[in-house]
């Protein structure tokens, strides 16, 4: 003998079938292809305030703004790093070689 | 006064967290992508006259016990070949070497002998080495409801640079890598980290830059001298052009070599002092890479004998 469906059991079973369409769809697997950013980076440490950072010589302004933890991309290869003060007269330089990974440049 | 213990207690409480590290902040350089790459060019032009080193790769093996039971290769050495392959990369990379390939030397004579061409040039100097310290470590810190764990991958490359014709090994340099990741969680809330097979591959890359950064900053360019191509119509063509530092209006030197005496005390051949034959001016240069520049110049004084070529050599003209 078939017992009839009780009121709650019928809402329930009404809210059932939509709620179940965007719930599936959060068990879907999702695939993402990209190429990273591998760029390498440069971190200051010891730079005198007011110091400019100029790397090839193009400035990249104070090497105060490049103390861990900010570190400034650059380019893959061979760079000429120099540190300079206000009157542009060179503190520190250094010729580095940067891959993929960061680089702290310790001025002394 | 009883709010004091209270805050006495919240202080140590709160000293006991263990706290992750600061993660890195990347900052874009205020100069755009294309000026950045032209001013990396400029800066790596020659101010002086110099030749880069013909490089191979002698040996780069992995001398450490890890990574020697799984994933070997016929060669049982699976992160040698993975290292020689970054070291050859980077060194290509660095732009301050000639390098020339022999891992896979029988590949190229293979290919060669399809073509017919071959012109194959031997090396000014080998390198040698190997990763000479790889390891893992995983270690954490505990504080009150708070726990932080750091996995490391730690590598160190040995390189020496020896001279072909004498076998002298005349520079040293290691490098050292460090990758890591870090994961940490207060009351059961936060990252997640599990093994990182990656962490290795990155921290022999780094070690590996390590040491190429020191043979760019420290080895010092080899005095310049260069060969006679030719001598053609009162014209002289001599090897070497724009990435050597030639400009057009230099003064060059021609020299007869000295003669090869073999010393006594160390066994090694000394050349003796050479004698000026002729002074060049570079008229105009020719080529467009490293490969297959010349200059031509023209004789400003003293002869330059067409027959004895071998004997002469190329230099600056002392200041």
């Amino acid at each position: 003998m078939k017992t009839p469906m009780t009121l709650p059991l019928r809402l329930l079973a009404l809210l059932a079938v939509p709620l179940s369409a965007p719930l599936s769809g959060c068990a879907m697997p999702s695939t993402v292809v990209r190429t990273p950013d591998s760029r390498p980076s440069l971190s200051i440490v010891g730079a005198p305030p007011g110091a400019v950072l100029l790397v090839d010589g193009r400035s990249s302004g104070p090497a105060l703004a490049y103390e861990p933890p900010h570190v400034l991309m650059v380019e893959p290869g061979t760079h000429q790093i120099d540190i300079a003060d206000a009157s542009g007269r060179i503190l520190y330089s250094q010729k580095v070689f940067v891959e993929s990974e960061t680089k702290t440049i310790q001025v002394h | 006064m009883s709010k004091l213990p209270i805050a006495a207690l919240l202080a140590l409480t709160l000293c006991a967290c263990a706290t992750t590290s600061e993660r890195p902040v990347a900052v874009e350089s205020p100069v755009s992508k294309s000026v950045q790459v032209s001013a990396q060019q400029a800066a790596a032009a020659p101010t002086a006259k110099r030749y880069k080193t013909k490089l191979a790769i002698a040996r780069f093996t992995n001398e450490t016990n890890y990574g020697r039971s799984l994933l070997s290769d016929q060669d049982l050495d699976r992160i040698g070949k993975q290292a020689s392959d970054m070291l050859a990369s980077r060194l290509i990379k660095s732009g301050n070497f000639i390098v020339l390939e022999r891992p896979d030397l029988a590949k190229l004579k293979k290919e060669q002998e399809l073509t017919g061409e071959a012109n194959l040039v031997g090396a000014d100097t080998v390198i040698s080495g190997s990763v000479t310290e790889f390891g893992r470590s995983e270690a954490g810190k505990t504080g009150f409801l708070s726990s932080t764990t750091v996995q490391t991958a730690r590598a160190k490359v040995d390189v020496r640079l020896v001279d072909v014709k004498t076998g002298h090994a005349y520079f040293s340099a290691n490098g050292a890598g460090e990758a890591s990741i870090e994961s940490g969680e207060i009351a059961g809330f936060g990252s997640k980290a599990a093994y990182d097979q990656t962490l290795n591959d990155r921290a022999i890359g780094a070690a590996i830059s390590d040491v190429i950064d020191r043979l760019v900053s420290q080895l010092a360019d080899r005095p310049w001298r260069t060969s006679i191509l030719d001598v053609q119509e009162g014209s002289v063509f001599v090897s070497g052009g724009k990435t050597q530092g030639l400009k057009v209006g230099d003064a060059l030197v021609v020299m007869a070599a000295g003669d090869e005496v073999k010393s006594a005390q160390t066994g090694f051949v000394i050349t003796l002092p050479g004698k000026q034959v002729a002074t060049l001016q570079v008229a105009s240069l020719f080529g467009d890479n490293e490969t297959n520049e010349g200059a031509v110049c023209q004789v400003t004084s003293g002869q330059v004998d067409k027959a004895n070529l071998k004997k002469l050599f190329v230099t600056e003209a002392a200041k």
